[in-house]
C-alpha cells in the first residue's frame, strides 16, 4: 500500500514537493543588497 | 554697476549658505531625519523577521510554523526601492509556504484514502462514521480488526510528515510508529 501511496504522490509530484522546495529556497535565499549594508 | 554685481554675488553666496544650513537641519533634525529613523526601525524589524523565517525553514517538520514578514507587508513600501527588490521575492516565498503546505498535505491525505480504498472493497472516500452510523471494518496482517476510518486517520497521521519531507517510507518504520 505504501508503494500505492507513493505512486499516487509521484503523479502529483510538483504540488507535493512545492512546500519542500519553498523551505529550501527560504533557507538558501541571499540578500545581496542587504548584505552590503551589514556592518 | 560693480556694486550691483557684488550685491548679486553676495546674494548668491548667502543663498548657498542658507541652502546648506537648511539641508543640514533637514538632514539631521528635520523630517528627513525622522524618515531615516522610521526606515531604520522598519529595516531592523524586517531583518528580525527574515532571520526568524530562515530559522523556521531549517525546521525539518513540514507542519511547523513558517515565519512571515508582517512588517514587510505593512511598511515595506517605505524602504528604498533597491532594498524592496531584494526582499520582495523572499517575502513572496514566505507567504506562499502555508498555501503550498495545505495543498500538498491534502494531496497526501487523498492518496492515502485512495490507496486504502484500493485495498478494500468499500467506496474510495467515505463519510466519517458518526455515532450510530455504519462502520466499515478492515483486517490487518496480524488478523486484528480496525475501523476503516481509524486506519485512514492513522496512516494520515503517520505518513503525512515523511511523505511531504520526501522520505521513502517503509513498513518497518510504519509499524514502529503504529
Amino acid at each position: 500500500m505504501l508503494e500505492d501511496i507513493e505512486g499516487k504522490l509521484l503523479f502529483e509530484g510538483e504540488l507535493v514537493e512545492r512546500p519542500r522546495q519553498i523551505k529550501a529556497a527560504i533557507r538558501d535565499y541571499r540578500f545581496p543588497r542587504l548584505e552590503r549594508l551589514e556592518p | 554697476m560693480v556694486d550691483l554685481q557684488d550685491a548679486a554675488n553676495l546674494a548668491v553666496v548667502v543663498g548657498l549658505v542658507v541652502a546648506v544650513i537648511f539641508n543640514f537641519i533637514q538632514y539631521f533634525y528635520g523630517p528627513w531625519a525622522k524618515r531615516r529613523e522610521e526606515r531604520r526601525q522598519i529595516f531592523a524589524n524586517i531583518r528580525t523577521e527574515i532571520n526568524s523565517a530562515k530559522v523556521s525553514a531549517k525546521n525539518s517538520r513540514m507542519s511547523a510554523y513558517q515565519g512571515r514578514l508582517e512588517t514587510w507587508k505593512k511598511d515595506g513600501h517605505r524602504l528604498p526601492r533597491r532594498i524592496q527588490r531584494d526582499i520582495a521575492p523572499f517575502a513572496e516565498l514566505s507567504e506562499g509556504y502555508w498555501p503550498a503546505y495545505l495543498l500538498a498535505s491534502k494531496l497526501v491525505e487523498l492518496a492515502i484514502y485512495k490507496s486504502v480504498a484500493a485495498r478494500t472493497d468499500v467506496a474510495p472516500v467515505l463519510p466519517r462514521a458518526t455515532s450510530g452510523g455504519e462502520v466499515h471494518w478492515v483486517v490487518d496482517v496480524d488478523g486484528n480488526k480496525h475501523s476503516k476510518n481509524n486506519i485512514e486517520d492513522s496512516l494520515i497521521t503517520v505518513l503525512t510528515e515523511p511523505l511531504l519531507r520526501g522520505d521513502h517510507v517503509r513498513w518497518s518504520w510504519l509499524k514502529y510508529h503504529q
